[in-house]
């Protein structure tokens, strides 16, 4: 058995305009799941309810665990949205470090290397490019540590190779207890992949 | 509870860089105790009645001006959604950034409290039992402002927006706390009392304010 999302009969709307409609999703922790869809389509919108952020008008977000019961995911998620959670006032390193003591977690020096962070740690977050922004964003990601990852456009502002590097410690996530969600423009991002289009 | 130590750590360090909040502060509530008796005119008696509710507003008022930071960064960078989110306990960590605001806000307004009280000509016995009452008030003021400061995370400039939410809160905490310094025959109200009362009070918002702070936060978050 894989750990599971389950949603059921999702209905949530901003103000007058509707996002889901009695929705329905089922997703399970074997593949990377890839929220497809043009803008506005309730991508980021879904992420957002999975995490918590957004509270459903009606319905069911459940998460299930590998044997089927149903568990609250309090704590359990790292979620990797448009607002990257970085002290731009602060240094790389310093914003690292204060990770690293939240999560209680350290990572390998390898990581910093293929995400190019290693030469960057002491400059100012505020001196750093978009995508470097990112990788380092996405840093916090790994060192959460945590079973479920939401990520909102992770590839977005990100040169190839960064891009490549990032699908890899994203596709090396998979396993029976870690569920991924990603949302996405285009699909066929990674080679074990589930794609959930939206809007529809 | 092992988010407490970092969140401190990281918002104290962030405060120091910026050190513009201690010192508008240092500076608001130095002025205010300062012009005050200026307009009060030369009558000194006139000033030693009413200087215990002077230093408690213009304690008040120095803590509204910048009740905004303690999550106004957070919100606009997204590390708010962290502690909502990520934190297994985020009523925590909530508490850790009102004790971040409270080393870096209060406590340099309490050391400059016995000057603010020595301007407005409080005797030195008063001056001391006036500090007491305030920081054992403290985490009810913060805490108090702190729901103002989430209810208006999306207002532009929300400081005055924030005094007039929080300001009726203060009044209960202004009474007990000049009560025991002003000439009260009629209720012949002890400093001994106004402690008990001030702490009942800062215990009742310690215990029940960081859930109330948790669900405004997550109201007004994306």
């Amino acid at each position: 058995m894989l750990m599971k999302l389950h949603i059921q009969g999702l209905n949530f709307s901003y103000g007058e305009k509707k996002v889901f409609e009695d929705t329905n999703i089922d997703l399970s922790a074997d593949k990377i799941t890839v929220l497809f869809g043009k803008n506005g389509t309730g991508k980021s919108t879904l992420l957002k309810l999975i995490a918590g952020i957004e509270r459903c008008d009606e319905g069911d977000i459940l998460f299930s665990d590998k044997n089927g019961s149903i568990f609250s995911p309090k704590g359990m998620i790292a979620y990797l949205g448009h607002k990257l959670v970085l002290k731009e006032e602060l240094t790389v390193e310093q914003n690292i470090s204060f990770w690293s003591d939240f999560y209680q977690n350290t990572l390998d020096e390898n990581n910093f290397r293929l995400l190019e962070i290693d030469r960057l740690r002491y400059l100012n977050v505020s001196e750093l490019s978009q995508g470097q922004k990112k990788k380092l964003a996405f840093m916090r990601v790994l060192l959460s540590n945590k079973p479920i990852w939401l990520l909102d456009e992770p590839l977005s502002n990100l040169d190839m190779d960064s891009t490549e590097t990032i699908k890899k410690l994203i596709s090396d996530r998979l396993s029976a207890d870690n569920l991924v969600l990603v949302t996405s423009h285009t699909k066929s991002i990674f080679s074990k992949e589930q794609i959930i289009t939206l809007g529809n | 509870m092992n988010h407490i130590v970092p969140i401190i750590k990281r918002d104290l360090h962030i405060y120091f860089r910026n050190k513009s909040s201690i010192l508008i502060a240092i500076i608001f509530f130095l002025v205010v105790t300062s012009i005050l008796p200026i307009g009060i005119g030369p009558d000194i008696k006139v000033l030693e009645s009413i200087s215990p509710g002077l230093l408690w507003i213009a304690f008040f008022l120095s803590i509204l001006l910048n009740i905004s930071i303690v999550f106004e960064n957070d919100f606009k960078d997204g590390s708010l959604d962290l502690i909502l989110i990520e934190s297994e306990l985020p009523e925590l960590a909530i508490i850790s950034k009102i004790i971040s605001f409270w080393l870096i806000v209060v406590l340099p307004l309490v050391i400059f409290l016995p000057l603010g009280g020595i301007i407005l000509n409080l005797p030195l016995g008063n001056i001391k039992q006036i500090i007491l009452l305030i920081i054992i008030s403290s985490p009810f003021m913060i805490l108090i402002a702190s729901m103002g400061s989430a209810m208006a995370l999306r207002v532009s400039n929300p400081s005055l927006l924030i005094t007039i939410l929080i300001i009726p809160f203060y009044i209960p905490i202004l009474i007990f706390g000049t009560l025991p310094f002003i000439e009260n025959d009629i209720m012949n109200f002890s400093f001994s009392r106004s402690l008990m009362l001030l702490t009942s009070a800062s215990i009742f918002a310690i215990v029940f304010v960081p859930y109330l702070l948790i669900y405004v936060l997550k109201v007004n978050s994306d």
